[in-house]
């Protein structure tokens, strides 16, 4: 149960590269508007473009895009971010985090598979849900409200 | 995006502004590999006004790096941002990279 005011921001749009990156700005946007700390803003606005980028590029696997969703809530808990989208399921613990590249040994060299990487880093824990044909990521980032203001 | 290239001595210095993202990276990506297939192997990618990279826009400059290596070039990164530092950092990139401050020193390196 949270308890004060409880803040939520939510988008939705065409699954598509270009709105991936509207999505990215808008959060750092929100978040700052909202207080957040400015230090971690890009590291947000990267998460979210991560997560929308993966759902435009392999979410709608046909020519017809679907939509996408981007919800912020921030309240007493922390912060949570989530992307959901009706497309195929997709569940980011499941994917192998990329090797440590060694400068030495070129096939160690990450050229994709660094995404999720990326966004779990941005926060403090990340999990998938899969419900109703939808797919559901969330970043939460335990940064209470109340302790922030 | 905004890709800007000139040539100094053996070296093709790209300055690139905007963000390196999903959006533009393909087309940085084959840019790049034309630049290497047609000879320019060393390459000076200036980062002065690139605002965001993401995991693609990595993944760009890895396989121009994979391919500039395997004609004997080189490809190396100056003046990171804040954000794209932190990136290159977390995903490890850096000991990867050559990377350096000041884009007329990564020039200059490169044409020796």
């Amino acid at each position: 149960m949270t308890s004060g005011l409880e803040l939520t921001h939510r988008i939705e749009a065409t699954a598509t590269l270009d709105q991936a990156r509207a999505f990215a700005s808008a959060t750092s946007r929100v978040l700052g508007e909202w207080g957040l700390p400015t230090e971690r803003l890009s590291s947000w606005e990267m998460a979210v473009a991560e997560m929308a980028t993966n759902v435009s590029r392999h979410g709608y696997p046909t020519d017809e895009k679907g939509s996408m969703e981007l919800l912020l809530t921030w309240n007493s808990d922390g912060l949570e971010i989530s992307v959901r989208d009706h497309g195929i399921a997709y569940d980011p613990n499941e994917v192998p985090p990329p090797p440590d590249p060694d400068p030495d040994d070129p096939s160690t060299w990450p050229e994709g598979g660094m995404g999720i990487m990326l966004v779990r880093s941005a926060g403090d824990q990340l999990t998938y849900r899969r419900e109703d044909e939808t797919n559901t990521l969330t970043l939460f980032t335990d940064i209470p409200r109340n302790t922030v203001l | 995006m905004q890709m800007e290239t000139r040539e100094v001595g053996r070296v093709r210095v790209v300055r690139l502004a905007g963000a390196l993202d999903a959006v533009a990276s393909g087309d940085v990506r084959s840019k790049l590999g034309t630049y290497v297939r047609d000879g320019s192997t060393r390459l000076a990618i200036d980062l002065t006004e690139v605002t965001r990279i993401d995991s693609t826009g990595l993944g760009a400059l890895v396989t121009t790096l994979k391919a500039a290596r395997d004609r004997g070039g080189e490809l190396v990164l100056s003046s990171l941002t804040p954000p794209v530092r932190a990136v290159v950092e977390l995903t490890r990139l850096h000991r990867v990279f050559d990377i350096y401050d000041d884009p007329e020193v990564a020039v200059a390196e490169l044409d020796r």
